[in-house]
């Protein structure tokens, strides 16, 4: 032990001296709301989604903090359905009519309580579409250790889904689902840290999309997307932090998530995003991502009869593609002395591309399912 | 396609290992307090973003998160 | 309802030296209880500890050496008394708290240095293993041995007033007291607070500029009390095993989480004098020091 420590110990005995890493309780002692209005665009006027946000957090008392979150989210637009082959014999996407809007709306709440090392927290909410009704509650666990150096995260959440689809009365699905994440924050040395999490995943019920049909090609048929009646994923996220003093407090953010599920789809993603101040509470982000995905098992474009299967599915989201896509986000903040603390203005714009052809070792075969999006947000954040 | 996960999973490993770590004097610990070092820097966007990608690929999770389900397709 | 969030500024008097704080209160009524919390705070402390005041705690524990009774202390003192003995371990014996007397050898008013025999008469009442302490009580057993808590209490009464600030709801701040710095936490804006250290030779420049988030700054040197005798420049730290000021290091400073920590360490340096400078580069601390030859060094992790 080092002569800092040794000394440090004994002077822990004076009543004026406590450890100044003790966590002793709360981080966060202001109110903070935040209201976000995004969009959402797809390519060939396909859908469009508003999204709506509130949150608002409180701390209560000397160690709970409570939260609410509520989202409204406005869809409208068409998705296809399945695919075709049109007249020279190329598979086309088939898109549903585009006169459909639907809403959602979602409230989640929850409450934690700080102890001095340890974190708790308890939480529920539901989701609410015409189509589809979502509960779940949650619970987690955040530990503290080694001098406040390394923090593990242990999280597990349940829903229960309720599906529904207009125009298919006979569908009164189920859906049960577990998530459970398994996590470690670590601050490497006084510019960076790192946290790698592991996420497992267990579906059962209801999991084809009754929206989404498949194409027989010898018979000319349609039969409805079937999937299997479970789904395990399993997904490895790690995210680097690291600042860099010299270009005025920058820092760069670095993802990588590995993704494996049981109906065969590998997928990689990377997001790097470089914080940059400016002047006077200015902060630019610009921001690149990558992610790349295989196939499902019984993903097919178009089926036979011979190779049908008692599960098949066209749906482009379970086809091989990759994506690129690269953003900026500026974001403005005001400190202030009085009631109001301080108030962040966010917004941010960023472009997508999905193509089959940016899959690793894919090819522009699955070309018909490619197009684009992009995102536009706006945010008002104020701390009390 | 499996024997690049398994260099992947050796390179993630080595990358997280703790072994590098060196202990933050307390004069330096303002740097990770910066809003910039933070993880979540904006949750809403964060949430918005995963939900969107969540929607339109297959992959999800890592982020944490509520875990409630939606019908979005 | 909250206030204004404020900066206050407040110069004063304590414990022998000019001292400052700075911190950001939420309205006057905050910022006043807190200033006359401080003013408690160290009121306190000296009356426990000021080796002045003929009826402080440390006083009348002095008077009654080798009266033949032991002095009953409480938990502040022995966690003192149990501070001092591992500086004791940790210096082999240069620290001494039973070594304040050599000080009358060496007054301000002198104009000479003592005799050989009047540095042994002295030493004949230092020694910090004859103090026969426990957990409750403390008893010097010959008659004129002192107890001196000077080199301990300044940079005590930083942390303290650091930790009573904080333990009202300040959670911004920087105090000095006589040269001993201890942050209470960093600016709302998240940046640090400008500490200057000194330049030893040039005593109206500064050496080095840090930005202290987090954590002690302790100094200890020459270049504010010292004699001169005979144009010889004589610190005020003694060393109880030669009865003489010590040299080799003009003046150093110690960063570290807690302040009493940051000046026990500075003492120490400075009492090692010559090997003083390679003893801080092997525990691998954070410092600044200068050499008798003037010659500065420097190693603070992050500067």
């Amino acid at each position: 032990m080092s002569l800092i420590n040794r000394l440090s110990i004994a002077a822990l005995a004076l009543p004026g001296i406590v450890a100044e890493d003790a966590h002793a309780g709360r981080v966060d002692e202001t109110f903070n709301t935040d209201f976000q209005y995004a969009h959402y665009e797809e390519s060939n006027n396909r859908m469009g989604v508003d999204v709506f946000n509130l949150t608002a957090v409180a701390p209560i008392g000397e160690n709970f903090t409570a939260s609410l979150d509520l989202v409204r989210d406005t869809m409208s637009g068409a998705s296809p359905v399945m695919n075709v082959r049109d007249d020279q014999g190329q598979v086309q996407q088939f898109l549903s009519s585009a006169s459909i809007t639907d809403e959602r709306d979602a409230l989640t709440a929850s409450l934690g309580y700080a102890f001095d090392e340890v974190d708790i927290s308890l939480g529920g909410g539901v989701s609410n579409e015409n189509d589809y009704f979502s509960g779940h509650v949650n619970a987690g666990v955040s530990w503290a250790l080694n001098k406040k150096l390394t923090t593990l995260n242990l999280t597990g959440s349940v829903a229960f889904d309720e599906i529904t689809a207009t125009g298919r009365p006979e569908i009164n699905g189920r859906k049960t689902s577990q998530k459970y994440l398994l996590g470690l924050t670590q601050i490497i040395n006084k510019d960076s840290l790192i946290q790698s999490n592991m996420t497992f995943a267990y579906h059962g019920g209801f999991l084809s999309d009754p929206y989404k049909r498949v194409y027989i090609e010898d018979t000319g048929n349609q039969v409805n997307d079937a999937r299997p009646g479970n789904k395990f994923q399993w997904a490895w996220l790690t995210r680097y932090v690291h600042h860099f003093k010299a270009a005025n407090k920058a820092a760069l953010h670095a993802d990588y998530r590995l993704y494996v599920d049981d109906w065969g789809v590998d997928a990689h993603t990377v997001e790097l995003s470089w914080y940059q101040p400016i002047a006077d509470g200015w902060q630019i982000v610009p921001r690149f991502r990558y992610y790349t995905q295989d196939k499902a098992d019984f993903y097919q474009a178009t089926f036979n009869s011979s190779n049908l299967g008692a599960v098949h599915s066209s749906d482009y989201r379970l086809a091989g593609f990759g994506s690129l896509g690269a953003g900026i986000k500026l974001t403005k903040s005001f400190l202030m002395s009085g009631f109001v603390k301080e108030v962040k203005l966010q917004t941010a714009f960023d472009y997508n591309d999905r193509k089959a052809s940016y899959q690793i070792g894919g090819d522009s075969s699955g070309s018909f399912d490619d197009f684009s999006f992009y995102m536009v947000t706006a945010s008002i954040n104020a701390k009390f | 396609m499996k024997k690049n996960l398994v260099k992947i999973i050796s390179l993630v490993l080595v990358l997280t290992g703790v072994s590098a770590c060196t202990p933050v004097k307390p004069w330096e610990r303002g740097n990770l307090a910066l809003p910039q070092m933070a993880l979540d820097t904006d949750g809403q966007e964060a949430a918005f973003r995963q939900h969107t990608f969540y929607s339109k690929e297959s992959a999800s999770g890592g982020y944490g998160g509520h875990g409630g389900g939606c019908g979005c397709n | 309802m909250q206030g204004k969030l404020r900066l206050v500024n407040h110069a004063f008097h304590a414990m022998g030296s000019p001292c400052h704080i700075q911190f950001y209160a939420l309205s006057r009524l905050q910022a006043q209880e807190a200033k006359q919390s401080v003013k408690q705070c160290l009121e306190k402390l000296e009356q426990r500890y000021s080796r002045y005041r003929k009826d402080s705690f440390i006083s009348v524990i002095n008077n009654g050496s080798g009266l033949g009774a032991a002095s009953k202390i409480d938990a502040e003192m022995a966690a003192l008394l149990a501070y001092a003995d591992q500086c004791f371990q940790e210096s082999e014996g240069l620290f001494d708290v039973t070594s304040g007397i050599l000080r009358k050898l060496w007054s301000l008013d002198k104009t000479e240095i003592p005799s050989e025999e009047q540095i042994n008469e002295c030493r004949q009442l230092i020694g910090w293993n004859k103090v026969e302490w426990t957990q409750n009580s403390v008893y010097l057993p010959q008659q004129g041995m002192q107890l001196d808590f000077g080199g301990i209490v300044k940079e005590y009464a930083a942390d303290s007033v650091a930790q009573l600030l904080k333990s009202k709801g300040i959670t911004s701040g920087i105090i000095e007291l006589g040269g001993d710095i201890k942050v209470i936490g960093p600016r709302p804006s998240g940046q640090g607070w400008p500490v200057a250290i000194r330049n030893p030779l040039e005593k109206d420049q500064q050496s080095l500029q840090l930005t202290i988030t987090h954590g002690a700054v302790a100094s200890s040197g020459d270049y504010e009390r010292f004699q001169e005798i005979d144009g010889v420049r004589y610190s005020h730290i003694l060393n109880p095993k030669t009865g003489m000021p010590t040299t080799g290091l003009r003046a150093v400073s110690i960063l570290s989480e807690h302040c009493v920590v940051a000046g026990s360490i500075a003492t120490l340096a400075m009492l090692k004098g010559s090997k003083g400078f390679n003893w801080l580069q092997e525990n691998e601390l954070d410092f600044f020091c200068c050499l008798d030859s003037g010659e500065i060094h420097q190693q603070i992790s992050g500067y």
